[in-house]
């Protein structure tokens, strides 16, 4: 009961075997489009009703409920999903750029800005490993080596 | 004149993809290093590229809106990862939920204090409080509660690579052998870039990890908002 016997796996889209670059490439488009259509669907539904927080979580509230009314991940979200959360990096270069603009702000607080990132960074990393042991038991069943599958995980 | 705009845009759509494809490739090269996280090789070459051909940071972000514009659709599929993770969720219950949500209390928290002490503005110190959630998500919470979008970017980022860097030192110190308890920690404090050292770790840890960026940054993406909004 306190420790899972088969660690849980990563979602893996797994492709049937095969299947033709032409399908795979519309099923792609097709994925696209939903996420984008979901996303446009968010931002709109926030707009109207006036909400205060960011669209995206909308959309995965959205997305999550649909995949839990259909109880698996259709193929095209499956073949869409892995590469845009892999170089989910790319989209945030725009945004990042603007930095510049704030530059000055941050050399003027080096010590703040160590104290708030370096340090209680590592504090919070230390406490949180040390109650999530205490809490999941100290248990090392479910440790498993190291698997070198990329996963879609976003990477950023 | 439209069509030299068109062939402008599409300059800085190309700089900005071949500066990631670069800074990718040296990041895979030097197997995942998380200091060389390709964030930062992609925003100095696009930074500077910018300074160069001296060009208003607006009329950049004006040209590349295409690509801000994927982050909304590809945060929607973080649904996916949950979806696939829900059973351990269901399985675990608050034996898991409670040390995600007490770190995702506590990591802001810490940040919060120490900048509080330095007299910093205001909308910094909001900005600070998204620091451990995931970026797409961070860049909106801090909108919403009169954060600095771009500034919320880059201290997710240096969080996720302090924690990615310092979490073997953490663990050994913590004595932390549980992949479970290392999963836990890393997504919920260091976001993605904790998965993605997580990932290195064991196929437990990473599960973990992603687990428990979708939770925190969910949670805090909501509760932020109704305290400060």
């Amino acid at each position: 009961m306190t420790t899972p016997k088969k660690a849980p796996t990563i979602s893996s889209p797994s492709i049937k075997r095969a299947p033709s670059k032409i399908l795979i490439g519309v099923q792609f488009l097709l994925g696209l489009v939903l996420l984008i259509g979901i996303f446009i669907l968010s931002e709109y539904l926030i707009l109207y009703f006036h909400l205060d927080f960011p669209p995206a979580l909308l959309g995965i509230g959205i997305a999550l409920l649909a995949l839990i009314l259909l109880k698996r991940v259709p193929a095209p979200i499956q073949v869409v999903t892995q590469p845009l959360l892999t170089h989910m990096v790319l989209f945030f270069i725009p945004a990042i750029v603007g930095i510049v603009a704030y530059f000055s702000l941050i050399i003027e607080f080096p010590v703040a800005l160590f104290m708030a990132i370096v340090v209680s960074t590592f504090v919070s990393l230390l406490l949180t490993a040390w109650l999530s042991q205490y809490l999941l038991g100290d248990s090392a069943i479910g440790n498993k080596s190291t698997h070198k599958k990329h996963s879609a995980n976003p990477d950023e | 004149m439209l069509q030299i705009e068109y062939a402008e845009s599409l300059l800085w759509i190309g700089i900005t993809l071949i500066a990631y494809w670069f800074s990718l490739t040296v990041y895979k090269k030097a197997k995942r290093h998380p200091a060389l996280h390709p964030l930062i090789g992609s925003a100095t070459i696009v930074v500077s590229c910018v300074l160069l051909f001296e060009v208003p940071i607006e009329e950049y972000q004006q040209h590349v809106w295409l690509i801000a514009f994927m982050l909304g659709p590809a945060t929607v599929a973080l649904a996916i990862p949950l979806f696939n993770q829900l059973k351990v969720l269901i399985r675990m219950g608050w034996r898991l939920v409670l040390p995600i949500c007490l770190g995702g209390v506590l990591a802001p928290l810490l940040a919060w204090v120490s900048i509080y002490f330095f007299d910093t503005p205001v909308h910094f110190q909001m900005t600070m409080l998204v620091k451990s959630i995931t970026t797409p998500l961070a860049m909106g919470t801090s909108q919403a509660i009169g954060g600095i979008a771009s500034l919320a970017a880059v201290f997710v980022i240096v969080t996720g690579i302090v924690g990615a860097v310092f979490a073997p030192l953490v663990f050994t110190l913590a004595r932390t052998h549980s992949h479970m308890a290392q999963g836990v920690a890393l997504g919920t404090v260091a976001h993605a870039v904790g998965t993605s050292k997580a990932i290195t770790t064991s196929e437990t840890c990473a599960a973990f990890a992603t687990l428990s960026v979708c939770l925190n940054g969910i949670v805090t993406a909501i509760v932020l908002p109704l305290l400060f909004a």
